[in-house]
């Protein structure tokens, strides 16, 4: 199932991420109020002989809220004109 | 009932039988040991024979996460290994960064046992009750990277430990990777996975979550914490420059030319839950050894000038350090090693008999061929593969008498260049081997002011009756300060927690506590964390007091008191202001309140009754 957006979408930069996943931590601490990568909607995944270390990608039941941009601490994720917190 | 934050259980594997044991994780250990490698090392003393050979399958490969493992507590991706290591002879546990903390309790384990030996080799695969022991002779002979890769392509999302060639050659200065992050094993680790014909253990990302008692008390402290992290003045030198344009920054040390070549190379990766990535790929795209991607834990001190242009020494920096890891050899070790037979040879001690025709100039080449060569026991290389005390010892001569060593182990800093303060002479009393991390407490800069370690040893914990006895108005006594910047790192290894200094400046023992008592639900005092911490340390040097050890392999090297190419005389060490010289005598002294700190027998380096009574350890022998 789509998820209903809360916010607008999510740009990623994926040669910054630096594979830390407090996106994805963060990500399933909202969803399931407990940690586990595989429970969020944000995945990040490793490249073998790209020019990135990471992809970077979103489930269906993403919802932009924009929880992971805020958590980001190095500038991977963006989004513009965010009007609502979740 | 089990505690929150943790994942509740204990994994036993059995390599001779094949057999599996999921056991629940005692809440009374839990609280006691609080985990990490406090747990290890209670798991240690009840299972490894104090007289078990480290290569043979009595001695076992103890893994632990903490309750801050996986979670969003800032730099909380430290993995710990317990075992005994066949460099020292004695028991250490291992730190590095990584995955498989996360991964591992994803799967619903805090700690992992491995016991026995395989009879072909063999990697242990872990994805949540599924865990199975697969074959691993089509890894065997491939590098760490290679084998990351390898398994990786089958398993992500998942956590590797692998060993390399040095591991399967049983090489004792061997070290290895977890992910090609954080390193670990120092002291012949991956020569016990070997010697149990364990290429790698991975943890695939499993379906078990970590729930935490209080979400939202956590996340405050979480956000405080961050908060300070981003705002941090040299946050932006670590992330674009990395650990070598820290230390140039810390130490005022300029590049070698190839700061801009470097920073424009190199990408930040960083451990779970961390904000202030330290890792660092390497992408070489001209110059020497190009076309190569590699990966560091750190580049710092990698320097090098023998290419014809800054890109080639660069470059010639990032392909030995790649090769060091790769081959899983430590760097220093390997330094060391190569560094005394080198002396020994310029001396004529050694020919070239001994070093089968290999000409020891010091140049890069011969260098980056005896790295290869060390890690698969080929020729001269089977001499450096053993340290260099064994090798000393092995050739003789009088060899022996130029060897600097911690209970046959090289230490990482040396005081005659670093001043004697907490992190040198943490590595004369660590148990069973020398280390230096659980010495930091922010003496990494030299000569700064007096109040600033005041100030840090509030910070940590240290009690007010404590920095009275240790600070006067402009000095500290070294051997009491240790004792508490020990017991503050390992809480650090109890909870999951990354030493490295990036991270942990920004740790102080009240957010701990907070941290803790919002994860676990259990409220609890500064005094009864830093209690179980050093609960923790006793442990491990009560294992290592069964094995032999004590005061007498507390003692420093006989080359600490005499300079480079001066051996005729003692040499006086400075304090670490560098305006008082000491002594060997103060060195002794320093070891005496070192062991009055801690409540140790000063004769022998034992913990007393009394201590032991105090932690309620009074049923352990040592």
């Amino acid at each position: 199932m789509v998820a209903t957006r809360k916010g607008p979408p999510i740009a990623v930069d994926a040669a910054s991420c630096t594979g830390c996943l407090i996106c994805e931590l963060r990500c399933s601490l909202r969803f399931e109020k407990a940690f586990n990568p595989s429970k969020s909607q944000i995945r990040i995944r490793r490249l073998v002989g790209g020019d990135c270390e990471y992809d970077i990608s979103f489930t269906d039941r993403c919802d932009n809220c924009g929880i992971c941009v805020r958590y980001c601490p190095y500038g991977a994720l963006i989004q513009e004109e965010k009007k609502e917190t979740a | 009932m089990e505690i929150p934050g943790y994942a509740g259980s204990i994994l036993y594997v059995d390599l001779t039988s094949g057999r599996t044991k999921k056991e629940p994780l005692d809440p009374g250990l839990a609280r006691t040991f609080i985990g990490g490698h406090g747990i290890n090392w209670k798991l240690a003393y009840d299972l490894i024979p104090p007289d078990a050979d480290p290569l043979s399958p009595e001695n076992a490969i103890i893994i632990g996460a903490g309750p801050f493992s996986g979670t969003l507590v800032p730099g909380a991706p430290e993995l710990v290994i317990t075992s005994k290591l066949p460099l020292s002879g004695g028991f250490g546990t291992n730190a590095g960064g990584g995955h498989f903390p996360l991964m591992l309790k994803s799967s619903g384990y805090d700690h992992l046992v491995i016991t026995g030996r395989t009879e072909k080799p063999t990697y242990l695969k872990i994805l949540d009750d599924d865990v199975e022991l697969c074959d691993a002779r089509d890894l065997w002979g491939r590098d760490i990277f290679e084998t990351i890769d390898e398994l990786r392509s089958q398993y992500e999302p998942c956590s590797v430990i692998p060993i390399g060639p040095s591991g399967e050659k049983l090489v004792r200065i061997s070290v290895t990777s977890i992910d090609k992050l954080g390193t670990v094993g120092f002291g012949g680790l991956p020569a016990v996975m070997g010697s149990k014909n364990l290429k790698a253990i991975v943890a695939v990302q499993g379906t078990r979550e970590i729930r935490v008692a209080h979400r939202l008390r956590l996340l405050k402290a979480v956000d405080r914490m961050l908060e300070q992290v981003m705002s941090y003045r040299l946050r932006p030198t670590l992330l674009e420059g990395g650990t070598f344009a820290m230390s140039a920054s810390w130490l005022g040390m300029g590049g070698q030319g190839w700061d801009d070549i470097h920073r424009e190379s190199r990408q930040t990766l960083a451990c779970p839950s961390c904000p202030m990535g330290d890792k660092e790929r390497h992408r070489l795209t001209e110059g020497d050894y190009s076309p190569m991607v590699s990966y560091s834990t750190d580049f710092m001190g990698e320097f090098e000038a023998s290419g014809k242009t800054p890109l080639d020494s660069h470059n010639r920096a990032v392909k030995r350090l790649d090769t060091f890891n790769r081959n899983g050899i430590c760097r220093f070790h390997f330094r060391d090693a190569l560094g005394l037979m080198t002396s020994l040879y310029q001396q004529g001690i050694i020919t070239t008999e001994d070093t089968d025709g290999v000409e020891l100039k010091g140049d890069y080449d011969t260098t980056l061929r005896l790295i290869d060569m060390t890690a698969r026991r080929e020729g001269f290389g089977d001499l450096l593969a053993e340290g260099a005390l064994r090798a000393a010892r092995r050739i003789g001569r009088g060899a022996e008498e130029h060897v600097i060593h911690i209970k046959g182990c090289s230490p990482y800093i040396d005081p005659r260049i670093d001043s004697f303060n907490t992190m040198t002479f943490a590595q004369l009393v660590h148990p069973g081997r020398p280390h230096y991390a659980c010495g930091g407490i922010g003496i990494y800069m030299p000569e700064r002011p007096i109040d600033l370690f005041v100030r840090h040893a509030g910070r940590i914990g240290v009690p007010d009756e404590a920095i009275r006895r240790i600070f006067g108005p402009a000095s500290f006594n070294v051997g009491r300060l240790t004792k508490h910047a020990e017991d503050w790192f390992s809480l650090f290894n109890c909870l999951g927690l990354c030493h490295r200094v990036y991270i942990s400046r920004f740790h102080s023992i009240e957010g701990v506590v907070e941290f803790y008592s919002a994860i676990t639900g259990i409220e609890t005092t500064a005094a009864e964390l830093l209690k179980a911490a050093e609960r923790a340390w006793n442990m491990s040097r009560l294992l290592n007091v069964r094995t032999g050890f004590g005061r007498k392999d507390d003692t420093p090297p006989r080359g600490w008191f005499t300079p480079p190419g001066a051996r005729d005389r003692e040499y006086p060490l400075r304090d670490y202001f560098g305006a008082t010289s000491f002594t060997r005598e103060d060195v002794e002294r320093a070891l005496d309140d070192y062991y009055d700190e801690r409540g140790w027998d000063k004769e022998s380096g034992t913990p007393t009754p009394e201590k032991l009574k105090e932690l309620g350890l009074e049923g352990c022998q040592s």
